[in-house]
């Protein structure tokens, strides 16, 4: 183990000092060369920002969803859905970011993504009862999603019952942070 | 007698402290400390005193202080404060039983460590009847300088089956997880292997993503567990004197909640690949996989009846969490919680007489750990604090280890069965969960 380590080194410095030869070899032969490259980077600096996020106007072109693009953006930004306690059920509150998502993922733009659902609970009952009732948090998001027409195929569930809280203090308020479903996007 | 007896728990001994020895030098700071939470009024009094030491320095071990930290842990005997002491006798002639009746003891241990050419130490004990100055039990048992400790806990297991007719379960291991947290996405976890008295611990799993669930394989020689180290939930199988492991179930879904069979043959599992979590048995030697439960319910955290011919289980098909009975044969269930909205986590006894389990009561905001007789369905709870979890009960059934939550951080309790004493183990490392006792292991 601490040999291969210490081979790992010096094989890292060799190829160092090796490419430290070639950079002063190309700075010797000419300087046409980096007349080239500087202006390559003058181009790339000209950026144009777009006014609406191609996500948020895919959303709104999908016709899928109303509403203005501030507020298909903050919807498209709201990936954390939560719970009642011992509870699966989706609250109304979160089906309209909900709704939001499925466009986005079943539009031009979102359709190559993958998703992962994590499901999380609040920290009573047992941890192994939880693991597997955040489990059915996340499985209640995908199954929305699948219903608005995102293939099954490209979600993964996975639960950290009450592993992961975000807050990890013992009062009502902190168990209503934790109960909770997160969607994550994956660049397919 | 009793040199006979001895010649088989050294032996017993040489092969139990193999695997610390091995370890040794992985062996994490002790972090764990006793304390006592609730008495027992009715325990029985012994005097254990200090034992006479014949080589140099000091003695290495303080061997009766370890005999008596166990046997007040088992909430069944009373050790006499030494303070109390008119006398430090460490041989037969210079016992006066009339002091010791004065003091209230019922039983007096007296013994004496020599230490020997080549590193050996020689512990020789007696074990006398107060009342009526016979000697009940004696020993003298050879070890190194590393192997006093377990000595010093055989002491114990030979004192408290001498009184009480049980094994005592004073050499037996626990394993936990400790879990330290920075952030919601940054904590590290460790799985801990350690004396049941929480010395010498050693860290025999590090990992950055969740462990849990750790259960014994029958000859105490493997775990299987929970772990999340590849992102998702699998099993694994840990063999302990070797560290080597083997990934044995990892399905789309949930792996949870592994459990040996009594037989050691076969691991009942939670798996939702079919969409649902459902109880699974796999068998280890064909790696045939069998479907035990099929309901749209959540069925979860299965335990093993004795006999291996039913599985205890939870589930939520009656609308809040219970435990049921399935029969593998014939997979006929019954229901045994019906008191209150959460009954979970089972551990059934080594008598199949009584299971331990979580229970939330009708209204109650804590859950604490009961027991339930299965003849007759009495329940009840032990404890008190707010969030507690994963009980397990000791191979003698005589006390139970399980985890507390709401603190600032989770703390081990152990708990006589009969919910007359309990300790806390509490560490200064993390969180402390997720603890297991381990079998005898012989």
């Amino acid at each position: 183990m601490k040999f291969a380590n210490v081979a790992k080194g010096v094989a890292t410095g060799l190829v160092a000092v090796w490419l430290v030869g070639c950079a002063s070899n190309t700075q010797t032969s000419g300087s046409g060369t980096e007349r080239t490259l500087a202006g390559e980077n003058n181009t790339q600096t000209a950026v144009s920002t777009p006014v609406v996020d191609p996500a948020v106007q895919a959303v709104l072109d999908s016709g899928k969803v109303t509403g203005s693009a501030e507020q298909v953006a903050d919807l498209l930004n709201k990936n954390t859905v939560h719970f009642a306690f011992d509870s699966d059920k989706l609250n109304s509150s979160d089906i309209q970011a909900l709704d939001v998502q499925a466009a986005y993922l079943t539009s031009p733009v979102g359709m190559g993504e993958k998703l992962v659902i994590e499901g999380h609970t609040d920290e009573r009952g047992t941890r192994t009862y939880n693991l597997a009732l955040g489990e059915r948090r996340a499985n209640a998001v995908k199954n929305y999603l699948v219903l608005k027409g995102v293939a099954a195929s490209r979600i993964e569930v996975v639960s950290y019952g009450f592993e992961k809280p975000v807050n990890p203090a013992h009062t009502d308020a902190a168990w209503a942070e934790n109960r909770r479903a997160v969607v994550i996007k994956e660049k397919g | 007698m009793t040199r006979i007896k001895f010649s088989a728990v050294w032996s017993m001994l040489l092969r139990i402290s193999l695997v610390p020895l091995l370890l040794l030098s992985l062996q994490a700071r002790a972090e764990l400390t006793i304390e006592i939470t609730r008495g027992n009024d009715q325990a029985v009094p012994v005097a254990v005193v200090p034992f006479a030491w014949n080589g140099a320095g000091v003695l290495p071990e303080d061997i009766s202080g370890i005999v008596g930290n166990d046997l007040r842990l088992s909430g069944q005997f009373a050790p006499v404060s030494s303070e109390q002491f008119l006398g430090f006798p460490s041989k037969k002639e210079e016992v006066f039983f009339g002091d010791w009746r004065r003091l209230g003891a019922n039983f007096l241990l007296i013994g004496r460590v020599n230490e020997q050419a080549g590193g050996q130490y020689v512990t020789e004990f007696e074990l006398y009847d107060v009342i009526s100055q016979k000697l009940v039990h004696s020993g003298k048992v050879p070890g190194t300088r590393n192997q006093l400790r377990a000595i010093a806990h055989k002491i114990s297991d030979e004192v408290y089956k001498e009184i009480t007719g049980v094994d005592g379960v004073f050499s037996t291991k626990i394993v936990y997880v400790v879990a330290k947290r920075f952030s919601v996405d940054r904590t590290d976890y460790k799985l801990v292997y350690a004396d049941m008295d929480g010395r010498n611990q050693i860290a025999i799993l590090n990992s950055k993503e969740p462990v849990l669930a750790p259960s014994w394989s029958p000859d105490g020689r493997k775990l299987a567990y929970v772990s999340f180290e590849t992102g998702r939930p699998a099993i694994y199988i840990h063999e302990l004197a070797t560290g080597r492991r083997e990934r044995i179930s990892s399905f789309k879904g949930l792996n949870s909640a592994p459990k040996w069979s009594p037989d050691g043959k076969k691991l009942a599992m939670v798996l939702s690949k079919s969409g649902n979590p459902d109880i699974y048995v796999l068998d280890l030697e064909t790696r045939q996989l069998s479907q035990v439960t099929r309901h749209f319910a959540l069925d979860n955290e299965p335990d093993w009846m004795p006999d291996g011919k039913s599985l205890v289980f939870t589930s939520n098909r009656g609308g809040s969490a219970q435990l049921y009975e399935v029969e593998l044969a014939s997979g006929e269930t019954k229901r045994l919680s019906f008191d209150g909205k959460f009954n979970a986590r089972a551990r059934v006894f080594p008598d199949g007489k009584k299971i331990a389990y979580i229970h939330k009561g009708e209204g109650a905001t804590s859950y604490n750990v009961a027991v339930q007789e299965l003849d007759s369905g009495r329940m009840r709870t032990l404890s008190s604090s707010p969030f507690e979890d994963a009980p397990d009960v000791s191979p003698n059934g005589r006390m139970l280890i399980y985890s507390a939550q709401g603190g600032d951080q989770g703390v081990l309790g152990i708990i006589s069965a009969d919910g007359r004493v309990s300790f806390r183990l509490p560490s200064s490392e993390g969180d402390v969960r997720e603890p297991a006792w381990s079998p005898y292991i012989r």
